[in-house]
């Protein structure tokens, strides 16, 4: 081995450290960047045929990751929006029920019922009678406002479901476009570990809208599919779009042939809300109001008005449709044609008595009208707070992967700093080394 | 294990927001005063308290209810004292028209009977917020017209007026002028319904003219058709004489079996108003009904009308006639009867009373149970809003020790 030799071992030693520097900077320049998985670099030693070493060489760039977490990560990620989503939607009807409290439905149930007995005891007082129309359009009011609240976010819903597909549909262009161009620069030998984070970053970012599910090939192409139809197949990427069939919210594929079962992500939440969650509201909210309706209509109906002569056969209730339970325009007008009496005498109070007693009358699934209506009541409470439960749950999952996602891949300026010690170190010996081989040129010179 | 940059960072946000969360959440308990702001944060304690609230309301309308009640049977009673003066007050009368000295002034004993009556007629008009109160449900108006020479064709008092005290339970707070004065005869019970027609069942009941004169009331309901009756009523004297009679149609409902109408009208009487023999009484068929057996049993208010009973003696006084002695016992038994209804009206206030004492109790259990169901305890809550503060300002601290070093700042 010659002494040049030297000389071009110092020189890979520089090269090798100078590259080591740039990514050890290029990690420190990503400190902060969340979607930055840190890079690292492998050298190894430079052989030359014999058992004589030849120096260092860098053999590769490394990203430092955990495909593991990274997979769980999606998982509680699409959890934690269809949680989050699912609270925002159902909490709004939440407040407009206003429960428990004076405002809520309940409340004015039962001022409703009792409005009547307080009726019972003075019949032909026109003040009374007013007040059981105005506890009844008060109760109607607020049935109409709990209704419409539903109602006025279905539309909504479906505008939301529009923009979170189109944003949907360009993530999975963009993990298209990273899959081609990660592999045109591994095909060309170079390292696509910063193409790869970023397509990390369009894939983390489209769990949060579906469910996903994700897989690489060996030449670290995403395939991804949402709700069991494949989105992305390595080059080439599906597109969707909603549609409402049979007043359900469908996520399809653009051609219409592939119908996805979202069940997760914020899709996955509105899919629920709008599918699921308000009909099963909606239809208890009709049936309380139903119920409210036919148990008063069949006591009014029995009973004799106030008016002279007294008339009987007439509904309190007018029908209930679309969240709207209309009071008889008659006694709008009049508050002498609501039916007290029950042989048509003016002080016989019997109906008014019949119709305070519905407040606690039990229908055939033994619950009293304010009992089913609290059912209602309980299942927008119960679901906001399994939500909300849910929420915090997968917030504490999410902040523990990420910890340990941030472990694995995230960049510690500390260590950086090390590194960047050792590698300014390796390279000033490396110079060393060079003064060392010139110093020995210069002698073996000299003798001559 | 590794400690990258962002672990920091993003742990110091994660505790941050966590405990703003826990501060927003104390602040917002002591801003409002309650635990709960929506059902979703404890859904059986939001049920819990909307079903206390109800009960409350509930309560606050019972205790309006009995208040009015309170009132009503005020009125009540107050009139009834006045109609048991007067009563008495005729009673002493009569006793004194009935000593021979007295015989030449007889008519000025009328007089004064005759005022009596007058002031009884006039307790009966008794209103409380425009309702009549002894008129029963026909409370708009007046049971007896004044001045009147006979009560025979006074409206239908009959009727109790409830209002409803506790959830499930009602209570009856009027006395009626049928209870007082009228003379009504119940009839309460079943009419075989498989009974073949032109079948009869019969009845009998004793009653008395205004001159304490008794009769013999015989109702007898005839089957004419499928829940369809002819009921005839014929008042014999003692010798067995009809003196008057009267028939009505009625009519079941074939389903539930009750009554439906009586000679095609919603009332339950029938009224036997005959001035000519001083008779006047009512049948009362509400408690009647259609059923798999025949048996009717009949009760009686008052043998007579006691109004014309009254009018009956001061007609008497002034012909010169001293009062029979079962006119003087019928004004005995009027007496009595109206002391009678003065303690059950007077059992009914107490009645209200008490409930409204026990509701009063309930009112401040409900509120204790809401207050612990629903609101901050202050103190508490201050203090663990402190605690939370603490915490957060030490996160603030250590954070901004921690979070800005590096090997930069010591190489």
């Amino acid at each position: 081995m010659g002494i040049s030799n030297l000389l071009n071992i110092s020189s890979q030693g520089l090269s090798a450290y100078q590259q080591a520097l740039s990514v050890t900077s290029h990690n420190i320049g990503n400190a902060n960047n969340a979607n930055y998985s840190r890079q690292r670099v492998v050298m190894s030693a430079q052989t030359q045929g014999s058992t004589l070493g030849a120096g260092v060489k860098m053999e590769d760039v490394t990203r430092v990751k955990s495909d593991m977490i990274d997979s769980q990560l999606r998982g509680y990620y699409s959890q934690n929006s269809l949680s989050m989503k699912q609270s925002d939607y159902v909490s709004q009807v939440e407040s407009v029920i206003s429960e428990p409290g004076d405002q809520g439905l309940s409340s004015m149930i039962n001022k409703f019922f009792n409005s009547w007995s307080e009726l019972s005891v003075n019949p032909s007082s026109l003040t009374l009678r007013q007040n059981v129309v105005q506890t009844a359009q008060q109760m109607t009011s607020k049935l109409k406002t709990i209704y419409d609240s539903m109602q006025q976010m279905k539309p909504d819903l479906k505008t939301e479901s529009d923009t979170i597909v189109t944003s949907m549909n360009t993530s999975l262009n963009t993990i298209q476009d990273l899959n081609k161009q990660i592999y045109a620069a591994r095909s060309a030998g170079n390292d696509a570990n910063d193409l790869t984070d970023k397509r990390d970053e369009a894939i983390n970012g489209l769990s949060k809208l579906a469910n996903i599910s994700v897989t690489y090939d060996k030449n670290n192409t995403a395939s991804v599919s949402i709700g069991g139809v494949t989105a992305v197949d390595k080059f080439s990427a599906m597109q969707f779009k909603t549609s409402i069939d049979n007043g359900k919210l469908n996520i399809i594929t653009q051609d219409g042939s592939s119908s996805a079962a979202v069940q997760g992500g914020e899709l996955g939440a509105i899919a629920e809300v709008y599918n699921n969650v308000f009909p099963r509201l909606t239809a208890k909210l009709d049936e309380t109001a139903g119920r409210i309706m036919t148990r008063v209509n069949a006591v009014h109906n029995a009973g004799y008005n106030g008016q002279t002569p007294p008339v009987k056969g007439t509904n309190f209730f007018g029908n209930y449709e679309n969240g709207s339970l209309s009071i008889n325009a008659n006694i709008l007008s009049d508050a002498r044609n609501i039916a007290t009496s029950a042989d048509g005498s003016s002080g016989d109070n019997s109906i008014a008595l019949q119709m305070a007693g519905l407040s606690t009358a039990k229908s055939s699934d033994g619950s009293t009208i304010n009992e089913f209506y609290s059912g209602f009541v309980n299942d927008i409470a119960t679901t906001v707070q399994s939500a909300n439960q849910s929420i915090v749950s997968t917030d504490m999952a999410v902040q523990q992967l990420e910890n340990q996602k941030s472990t694995i891949s995230g960049v510690s300026v500390d260590e950086e700093m090390v590194n960047i010690l050792k590698y300014q170190r390796g390279y000033d010996a490396s110079a060393k080394l060079i003064k060392v081989a010139n110093e020995m040129l210069q002698t073996l010179l000299g003798i001559t | 294990m590794r400690i990258a940059d962002n672990y920091i960072s993003k742990s110091f946000l994660f505790n941050l927001n966590k405990s703003k969360m826990n501060l927003v959440g104390l602040q917002a308990d002591i801003a409002t005063g309650k635990t709960i702001q929506n059902s979703s944060e404890s859904p059986l304690s939001a049920g819990r308290i909307s079903r206390l609230q109800n009960q409350l309301s509930n309560i606050d309308t019972y205790s309006k209810n009995i208040d009015n009640g309170l009132s009503y049977l005020s009125a009540t009673t107050k009139a009834m004292e006045g109609m048991q003066t007067e009563t008495q007050s005729m009673i002493d009368n009569l006793t004194q028209a009935a000593n021979p000295i007295n015989a030449t002034n007889l008519p000025s004993f009328a007089q004064k009977l005759k005022l009596g009556l007058q002031a009884i007629v006039q307790y009966a008009g008794t209103e409380v917020d425009g309702k009549y109160v002894f008129s029963g449900t026909n409370s708009s108006s007046a049971p007896y017209s004044q001045n009147a020479a006979w009560f025979g064709g006074a409206a239908d008092t009959s009727g109790s007026q409830s209002i409803k005290i506790t959830t499930g339970t009602e209570q009856k707070i009027n006395v009626t002028a049928d209870e007082l004065f009228n003379s009504v005869v119940s009839q309460t019970g079943t009419i075989d319904k498989a009974s073949a027609k032109g079948s009869t069942i019969q009845n009998t009941t004793e009653i008395q003219d205004a001159a304490g004169v008794k009769y013999s009331a015989i109702t007898t309901y005839t089957k004419t058709g499928d829940n369809a009756y002819m009921m005839q009523v014929n008042v014999k004297n003692s010798d067995g004489t009809t003196v008057t009679s009267k028939q009505s149609q009625l009519g079941f409902d074939a389903a539930t079996g009750k009554l439906t109408s009586v000679d095609g009208s919603a009332s339950r009487r029938m009224t036997i108003n005959d001035q000519s023999t001083k008779l006047n009484f009512s049948i009362d068929m509400t408690g009647l009904s259609e059923s798999t057996k025949s048996a009717v049993s009949t009760k009686t208010t008052q043998p007579t009308n006691m109004l014309n009973a009254i009018q009956s003696i001061i007609d008497g006084l002034n012909q010169g006639q001293l009062p029979t002695d079962a006119q003087t016992k019928l004004l005995a038994d009027l007496n009595t009867n109206i002391i009678q209804k003065m303690a059950e009206a007077g059992g009914v206030q107490n009645r209200l009373t008490s409930t409204s004492d026990m509701m009063q109790n309930q009112q401040l259990e409900l509120q204790n149970l809401l207050s612990k169901e629903q609101d901050t305890d202050i103190a508490k809550t201050t203090i663990e809003m402190q605690s939370a503060q603490t915490t957060a300002d030490i996160l603030y601290k250590t954070s901004a020790m921690l979070l800005p070093k590096s090997l930069i700042d010591f190489l």
